[in-house]
């Protein structure tokens, strides 16, 4: 699932232009995921200046969460 | 620009900006030439921030090539320019409304999409209109809307970052430009002097080539270049790539600056170009509105007018980039010593880009190859 990150998200709408499928949309508030639509394609991810957008697995969580 | 020149003719316009405050956030690195800007407006100091004069370019093997070209160009401070331009369209007369984010456009009958469906202060709202301008940027939402299909690879981008620093070491009227992939791969670094001491020190790095984030090569970049600094903002954006095959209108939906991707591929130069696009797609509509606002025709001439002006200049920065892209950089050093020689000492006061870059090229047996990207 593509997560994102708002302290790295400088909301500059490059992740949302080299979406394909329109996953990603840019408000006034903020950077909004439509996960239904996402296909993980992580163009968003690779475009991102900041790192602010990853794809987390559901492993990501146990691991994660077991480091904490 | 688009408001204004509308509102100039007397065509009723609304101006939607979905941010409190027209200018902010920023994200640009505010550089123009002189010519890209005193066309469009008369350069006011209250939002000059410092002229240019001379350029700095390094090469990867920190060699040095200054470049003295007197009125070459400004650093802006955009905050101020951008709100002066909207109010002088709403001098003119035009409805400049912030806070209001379109969320979608109005449905579509034989003459085009009827209006823009808006979020105003939680509550959604609906404006009628007879064209529609898209200058929602690079994320442009509106050409989605529309039908005309926006998105970008990611060769088409520059992933960049900025910083804008305070008590740096800059000259004032000198623009600095590094090269080199461990610098900016697909790229370049720059440093924008905003004043004495101030100044927009940023990147652009060609995505799915670089091993690492924009933000990490500025921070690299920004410790090796300064001793000391201080960091007052951090803006990060995305840079386009001009794409000749996208079209910039859709029934009565118009594209300008970013969304149209009217930027000059090589330097990421977006400014001027979005200024002219502006200009160009505010008098069209306004004829368009003024014969009623039933002709898509008399809209074409939009694409048709800025093309004629521009496209052969944005088009060659394009092959400019493809040729950049391929360069090593053993391949940038030979072009910073080969410039040193072939402009010595000489003071610039033009710069004609296709000879000089055809001159650079056949400078060198290694780039030599690299002049078909030219022949179009």
């Amino acid at each position: 699932m593509l997560r994102l990150n708002l302290k790295l998200c400088g909301e500059c709408g490059g992740c949302v232009a080299v979406c394909s499928v329109g996953a990603l949309e840019l408000y006034s508030e903020g950077l909004k995921i439509k996960p239904k639509q996402c296909t993980l394609c992580q163009n968003c991810v690779i475009f991102c200046p900041t790192g602010a957008l990853q794809i987390k697995t559901s492993q990501d969580k146990v691991s994660s969460s077991s480091q904490t | 620009m688009a408001a204004k020149t509308l509102a100039e003719k007397g065509v009723k316009v609304l101006l939607l900006e979905k941010h409190p405050e027209i200018g902010v956030p920023l994200s640009c690195a505010e550089a123009i030439s002189v010519s890209g800007l005193d066309r469009f407006v008369i350069p006011d100091p209250e939002w000059i921030s410092s002229q240019i004069h001379k350029m700095l370019l390094v090469s990867p093997s920190n060699e040095k090539l200054t470049v003295h070209h007197p009125q070459a160009g400004f650093v802006l401070n955009r905050k101020i320019f951008d709100k002066r331009l909207a109010q002088k369209a709403a001098s003119l007369g035009a409805c400049v409304r912030v806070n209001s984010c379109a969320v979608g456009l109005l449905s579509l009958n034989k003459d085009g999409f009827c209006g823009v469906k808006v979020l105003e202060d939680g509550k959604e709202k609906e404006y009628g209109a007879k064209a529609i301008l898209g200058a929602d940027g690079v994320e442009s939402w509106v050409a989605r809307w529309a039908g005309i299909d926006s998105s970008l690879r990611l060769d088409q981008t520059e992933s960049s970052a900025q910083y804008l620093l305070r008590d740096v070491e800059v000259e004032p009227d000198r623009m600095e430009f590094y090269l080199g992939r461990s610098v900016a791969p697909g790229g370049y670094a720059w440093v924008f002097p905003k004043s004495d001491h101030t100044a927009n020190v940023g990147l652009a790095i060609t995505p799915d080539r670089s091993p690492k984030k924009a933000k990490e090569f500025l921070d690299q970049f920004v410790q090796k270049r300064f001793s000391s600094f201080r960091k007052i903002e951090f803006t990060m954006g995305c840079i386009p790539t001009f794409n000749r095959k996208k079209s910039l209108v859709k029934k009565n939906v118009l594209l300008v600056g970013d969304a149209g991707r009217l930027v000059e591929s090589l330097s990421g130069a977006g400014i001027s170009n979005a200024l002219l696009s502006g200009k160009i797609a505010g008098e069209v509509v306004s004829q368009f509105v003024k014969q009623g606002g039933y002709s898509f025709s008399t809209l074409k001439r939009y694409e048709d007018r800025l093309l004629r002006e521009k496209g052969r200049e944005l088009r060659f920065y394009s092959y400019c980039r493809a040729i950049f892209l391929k360069m090593t950089d053993e391949d940038f050093d030979a072009v910073v010593y080969f410039l040193k020689e072939y402009l010595g000492d000489r003071t610039i006061t033009a710069i004609q880009p296709i000879e000089l870059v055809k001159t650079i090229l056949k400078s060198n047996r290694r780039l030599l190859p690299l002049l078909r990207h030219l022949i179009w």
